[in-house]
């Protein structure tokens, strides 16, 4: 029934769009169709994959429909519809594929739709130099290129990030959100955004499954410690200016961590775990300017988890007769921690191009209590895991008019143990707007164990893409 | 007494011609920065570009949407937004002064500062680098002097200044007698060798005298990418917030 109802909301604003708006000059529509298809190199019964060589990974067809206009000179909105669907035929159990009660295939055919933006934007609201978007918005702070630790306000796609599609490597989900820029001068700007919305990470398929088993529980439970009203909302503050050719930004954020933590273990008779949403405060600067010739960056936020206790209740057992279970509480994190991050890229002559970056504290890293270490096997080197440091390395090649580009980018993981992670891709712009690229996901070195990347090293795989934006 | 005159003659005539070409140069040049980017240029200027790049048998066409405000005594402002194609639109390029470019990137909602090392490389794959279509006026970085005058032209020999960070080494501009503005720029790399070649042409607007087409050639490349004004609106009064990073950001229309 949603899907219905999604489904005639995109008819009508297609229709719209094409009649009614169609006299409207200032009305743009354009979009995007897409191929992304990977298959597998390697065999692997691993945590993440199980897969033989030569299996697909995924085979999506993605389409983007956007739709802009103004409305006049003050007043602009945006909306963005993105649609996924697989080749595959979507088989259940207990049925044949059937179709839809109109002969339509929503039954038997895989097909995802996602309203990624819609906002309005208000230039001069009430005041000069005072702009409001309000909607959901992709809102970016810092000045990191990829990977950087300001960039709170719109969580990780961490789905999206287990499908080794490079257009989607650490994307962000737009977010509700109130959107208030003010201009205070040529190079200043005092941003306040209030998000309407918890922010949650949207987590890979057949995650839940993967972490009963991981831990070896039957049961998970996820809770969040938020309240849906004002008082508790998400909100951050930006303050961004230049002063001698240096960019700054300084910003504050409220809100809640948008990926699950571990709060409690139960080893009873039915081992069961509590995951939960917990709130964090995150202070923060960043800048980016010009050395050299070269582009320089850097970031530093100091994370303020709120209090959060861990429980772990263990069966107290004595002569083989259960008497009772033992309560250990304390506390999840440490009371703040960093996270940073600094780099740089220069523009050789001929087409080259490098980029580097380190960074210290990925989006999923927590500095843990030392209780939580112990009790929670919290370690280096995996995910929801301690603070790690990376090197992320990105050359590239681009020659004849930017028409083919080559690139290597890739993860080195410098912590307790190393891993190496390569992502070569080829690209062939093969006409305006039509680009086709080729690339590889391969871990080439790292302890499988003790790694955050090594536990890929049986998923290598290469990826076909093909893009048209119109 | 006759050899003391034509001694004289000859001191004078050598003096004189010191005077006239060096002066000439000189004059030359800021009448033509005069014209660009000086008292005589247009306040401001809106426009619709037309960027065409030729490489091989393949042409590839990109619109642009254009602004630039002339400051007298300090840099020129310019702001560059794509139209087309779907892939590139509403990408946006602002320069402030040489040391102030920035890059607005819709796909990953970011403004980068474009570095030095930057400014050589191809502006969006065309024959033309950022500090081609940033560059406002020589006589800051160049040294110049005449080398050819004919009826029509005057041709300019530029040379870069000591410690100037400018890729081309030397230029050698062919200026119009009629317009006082450019018609061809010729210029060199670090090692003297001929890198580009531009032919320009210019429309009369009002009291203007205004550049509007360019055929920027890689000479070692064998490609060209060529740039036509269109709808050149002047003198509009164009309010300086429009040349500012919140204005980079916005959808064109």
């Amino acid at each position: 029934m949603k899907k219905n109802r999604l489904f005639f909301i995109v008819f009508m604003i297609i229709v719209f769009s094409i009649t009614g708006f169609s006299t409207e000059k200032n009305l743009s529509v354009s979009g995007r169709v897409k191929f992304f298809g990977s298959v597998f190199l390697t065999d692997n019964t691993g945590k993440y994959f199980n897969h033989d060589s030569g299996d697909f990974g995924l085979k999506r067809l993605e389409t983007r429909l956007k739709i802009a206009g103004n409305l006049n000179d003050r007043i602009s909105y945006n909306l963005r519809f993105d649609g996924f669907s697989n080749s595959g035929t979507l088989f259940t159990k207990n049925s044949f594929p059937e179709s839809g009660i109109l002969s339509s295939p929503v039954y038997s055919e895989y097909f995802e739709l996602n309203l990624y933006e819609a906002n309005i934007m208000i230039s001069d609201f009430l005041i000069d130099n005072l702009d409001l978007t309000i909607g959901k918005q992709r809102i970016s702070w810092g000045t990191a290129d990829k990977i950087g630790v300001m960039d709170n306000l719109n969580p990780i796609d961490f789905a999206n990030f287990f499908t080794f599609d490079p257009d989607y490597a650490f994307e962000k989900r737009p977010q509700t959100a109130l959107n208030f820029e003010y201009y205070t001068g040529d190079n200043s700007k005092i941003q306040f955004i209030w998000l309407m919305q918890h922010q949650v990470s949207p987590l890979p398929y057949g995650y839940t499954l993967l972490t009963k088993q991981s831990m070896k529980v039957n049961n998970i439970e996820v809770s969040n410690n938020w309240r849906n009203n004002i008082k508790d909302s998400n909100f951050g503050i930006r303050f961004s200016t230049n002063l001698f050719n240096i960019d700054f930004g300084f910003s504050f954020y409220n809100g809640n961590i948008s990926l699950p933590i571990i709060k409690s273990y139960m080893l009873s008779s039915i081992p069961s775990a509590e995951f939960f949403y917990g709130k964090e405060k995150i202070v923060g600067t960043d800048f980016s300017t010009s050395i050299g010739g070269a582009s320089v960056w850097g970031e530093a936020a100091y994370i303020i988890p709120d209090d959060s206790s861990g429980l772990i209740q263990v069966p107290v057992v004595l002569n083989n007769n259960f008497i009772g279970v033992r309560n250990i509480n304390f506390s999840l994190f440490e009371k703040g921690f960093f996270k940073y991050v600094i780099g740089g890229d220069y523009n050789f002559a001929h087409g080259f191009y490098i980029n580097f970056q380190y960074l210290h504290g990925f989006f999923d890293e927590f500095d843990y209590s030392k209780e939580a270490e112990k009790y929670f096997m919290k370690r280096k080197g995996e995910f929801f895991g301690e603070i790690s440091d990376y090197i992320i390395p990105d050359i590239e090649y681009k020659f004849h008019g930017d028409d083919y580009k080559i690139k290597l980018s890739g993860i080195i993981e410098i912590s307790d143990k190393t891993s190496w992670t390569l992502t070569p891709q080829i690209e062939l712009r093969i006409a305006d707007g039509l680009i086709l690229s080729a690339g590889g996901f391969f871990v080439i070195s790292g302890d499988e164990t003790k790694t955050k990347f090594g536990e890929f090293k049986k998923d290598k795989l290469f990826y076909l893409s093909l893009k048209i934006d119109f | 007494m006759r050899k003391k005159t034509i001694v004289l003659i000859i001191g004078f005539m050598f003096i004189f011609s010191l005077f006239l070409f060096s002066e000439t140069a000189d004059s030359i040049l800021k009448k033509t920065e005069d014209k660009m980017i000086g008292a005589k240029a247009p306040k401001d200027t809106e426009a619709v570009m037309i960027m065409e790049i030729h490489k091989g048998s393949s042409v590839k066409v990109r619109k642009l949407k254009v602004w630039t405000k002339n400051n007298l005594n300090s840099d020129d402002w310019k702001l560059m937004k794509f139209i087309s194609p779907a892939d590139v639109k509403n990408v946006g390029f602002l320069t402030i002064s040489e040391n102030d470019m920035f890059l607005y990137l819709p796909e990953f909602h970011r403004i980068r500062r474009i570095a030095s090392s930057s400014k050589k490389d191809s502006f969006m794959g065309s024959d033309f680098s950022y500090d081609d279509l940033s560059s406002s006026g020589f006589s800051k970085n160049y040294t110049s002097e005449i080398i050819k005058e004919t009826d029509n032209v005057w041709v300019l020999k530029l040379s870069r200044k000591k410690g100037v960070k400018k890729p081309y080494s030397k230029i050698i501009l062919h200026i119009s007698k009629k317009t006082e503005l450019p018609i061809i720029m010729e210029s060199f790399d670090n090692s003297g060798n001929i890198w580009k070649k531009a032919e320009e042409k210019t429309k009369r607007i009002g009291k203007y005298d205004v550049v509007s087409f360019i055929k920027m050639k890689d000479m070692k490349k064998g490609s060209w990418t060529t740039l036509e004004l269109k709808e050149i609106k002047l003198n509009k009064g164009l309010n300086k917030k429009i040349f500012s990073k919140r204005f980079l950001k916005k959808r064109v229309k």
